[in-house]
């Protein structure tokens, strides 16, 4: 029986190539199957190991939680008005000043009060500009008849 | 040119059959060879860490008491929310527990809907309440800087009441949430099975 050369050389190619891919896939077998040997030491070995340090794997959890909150309050926080704390020290104002009406936005308030001498207002300008918790107190509208005063303000977060 | 032309046929089949015989004997155990070693890697990296851990265990136990000591304590000013929404009832009873008794009778509330963002949700409510204004000020501060739990004024007014029977205080108040990992998963899945309902 006479083969043509030319199928003969593919031939050849075919059973050249499976025989090289049979050699690289006992190699690659062999590999993987100490690797997976490797792997099941070192898992085994990781076991006791795990045991032993598992109570402080929730320390990352909590960890991030933590840092979750805190980055959301310190974006919050700086938007809250110490209002009450702010009411407090307006209470402590002069006797001669008569406050009527309070009236807060956000960090602006506006405070109604009723100061006959023009005096007393620059004194009570003067001690709210001393204030850890309120800044730049201004008057807004004055009454020099009957002395309602506006005086807006500030409020520090 | 018949040259040539075999041995482009030469050439076909040497690409042809090695094509073939890689991927009947080759690619599957080369994939798991490659799993192994990336499995490995892994064992390798969690065997290291749980190696320093033990090396630190000392020191990483009393971080994590320290952490959990401070966890709680931020929890109670940024507390998590009732799934995705800062719940009316809590809210409510923390209001009225700041309440002085004699304010107790005149307390008016309204709560807004609750609001979600990106990490947290807020609900808006609103206050009416007279008395003294010591006591106002007390429950104000209760309530917004005072209080354990982290709450924004957004608009106050006080104003008297008739002559000697003290002020009244009309205040709108934001409280805050945190949306926990959880109650955002879930969000996210309704929202993406959502998204799959309205392409049908």
């Amino acid at each position: 029986m006479k083969v043509h050369p030319i199928a003969a050389a593919i031939g050849a190619i075919a059973i050249a190539s499976v025989l090289v891919a049979l050699a690289a896939r006992v190699l690659i077998t062999q590999a993987s199957t100490r690797q997976l040997a490797e792997n099941d030491r070192l898992e085994r070995a990781l076991g006791p190991l795990r045991d032993k340090v598992g109570e402080v794997d929730p320390l990352r959890g909590v960890l991030e939680d933590f840092l979750a909150r805190k980055q959301i309050i310190e974006t919050i926080a700086p938007a809250a008005a110490p209002a009450a704390e702010a009411l407090a020290e307006l209470s402590q104002l002069p006797r001669s000043v008569v406050l009527k009406e309070l009236n807060l936005e956000r960090l602006h308030l506006v405070a109604t009060s009723v100061v006959r001498r023009d005096e007393d207002l620059q004194a009570v300008i003067a001690k709210l500009g001393t204030s850890r918790l309120l800044g730049n107190p201004r008057v807004r509208t004055r009454d020099p008849k009957t002395g309602t005063t506006e005086v807006e303000m500030d409020l520090k977060p | 040119m018949k040259a040539l032309l075999r041995g482009l046929e030469l050439i076909a089949a040497l690409v042809v059959s090695a094509a073939v015989a890689y991927l009947a004997l080759v690619a599957d155990p080369l994939d798991r060879l490659e799993a192994a070693r990336e499995r490995h890697l892994a064992l390798r990296q969690q065997y290291l860490d749980a190696s320093w851990k033990l090396a630190n265990l000392d020191v990483l136990r009393q971080q994590l008491a320290t952490m959990k000591q401070r966890q709680q304590a931020i929890r109670k000013i940024l507390p998590d929310a009732d799934g995705l929404i800062v719940g009316r009832e809590a809210l409510e009873h923390s209001i009225r527990a700041a309440l002085p008794p004699r304010l107790a009778p005149s307390l008016e509330l309204a709560m807004g809907n609750s609001v979600m963002r990106d990490f947290y949700a807020y609900r808006p409510f609103s206050m009416r309440v007279s008395g003294d204004f010591s006591d106002i000020v007390q429950f104000l501060q209760r309530v917004s800087s005072g209080s354990e739990r982290l709450r924004i004024v957004r608009q106050l007014s006080m104003k008297p009441r008739s002559p000697g029977t003290g002020v009244t205080l009309v205040a709108e108040v934001y409280a805050f949430a945190y949306l926990t990992e959880d109650a955002m998963a879930a969000l996210r899945k309704a929202q993406s099975q959502d998204d799959e309902g309205k392409k049908r």
